[in-house]
């Protein structure tokens, strides 16, 4: 039996909103971070089963991208928390307050 | 079979994402995420995309998170989480309750059960299959991505570098 669609793009959703939880419920930086990749990662399992159900393979090729993007957003996000680091020695996004928002 | 590798992999899946959100240290926040990408990466193999499940470990788990446990390592977090005020413990725990929610929503909604229905190619999903795409049809995606890689790459050199000269500290 193939996997049907409903149930993979229940999961999908299922783990974006796990990962938007995340984001809202935690004040940590790096786990925010890691509630992107959650999320980032939902959109790949959307992807695969999309092309799995209908034999397109864009699919495939858009997961790849995604991957790539995922990859240069995870290098500039760490280099601004090392930077974040260095200069307010907190990891918290409450301390995030500059422009007041 | 098939079906109980599906569920067995989804539950797991759910199950280490529910960790990465509700662990305190952000460590053991980034091994649990490991842990959904191996499931994931399951169940892309499930889907006919073996390339794509290679692709997850390799790069997805293997560069991109093994970076993430490195600078928390690099950081040595130390300090103490902030304790939350009320509203953020009551929006978590509403948060909490609307994954459930969404759950049953979604599979009352979704129902794409009747587009579920064509029989795939023999290499579907293979790497020759998805390179002659790649390489093929999308090859300015790929070319973009290309780009978007150079780029990061050069921002994240000019954002660590130690402004010493223009901005003294």
């Amino acid at each position: 039996m193939i996997v049907s669609l409903t149930h993979m793009m229940t999961l999908s959703f299922v783990l974006f909103l796990i990962g938007l939880a995340g984001i809202f419920i935690r004040r940590d930086v790096l786990t925010v971070f890691l509630c992107v990749e959650i999320i980032l990662n939902a959109a790949n399992l959307a992807f695969v089963a999309v092309a799995n159900a209908f034999g397109d393979e864009f699919g495939h090729v858009a997961v790849v991208t995604i991957i790539a993007i995922a990859a240069a957003e995870a290098a500039i996000g760490l280099s601004m928390v090392i930077k974040l680091h260095s200069d307010k020695k907190s990891m918290n996004l409450s301390s995030l307050n500059e422009l007041r928002g | 079979m098939t079906s109980w590798l599906f569920y067995g992999f989804s539950a797991f899946a759910v199950a280490f994402a529910y960790l990465v959100i509700l662990l305190r240290n952000p460590i053991h926040s980034g091994l649990a995420l490991i842990g959904s990408f191996f499931c994931v990466s399951g169940l892309f193999v499930l889907m006919h995309a073996p390339f794509l499940g290679v692709i997850q470990i390799l790069i997805y788990t293997g560069a991109i998170l093994v970076l993430f446990l490195y600078v928390m390592m690099l950081l040595n977090l130390k300090e103490q989480q902030k304790e939350d005020r009320l509203w953020q413990t009551v929006a978590r725990y509403v948060a909490l309750l609307l994954i459930p929610l969404g759950w049953m929503f979604s599979l009352k909604v979704l129902n794409f059960q009747r587009l579920v229905s064509r029989s795939l190619p023999e290499d579907f999903g293979s790497v020759h299959s998805v390179g002659q795409q790649l390489l093929g049809s999308y090859v300015l995606i790929f070319e973009v991505s290309s780009v978007v890689l150079l780029v990061a790459m050069i921002g994240v050199v000019v954002l660590t570098q130690k402004k010493s000269m223009e901005n003294p500290r």
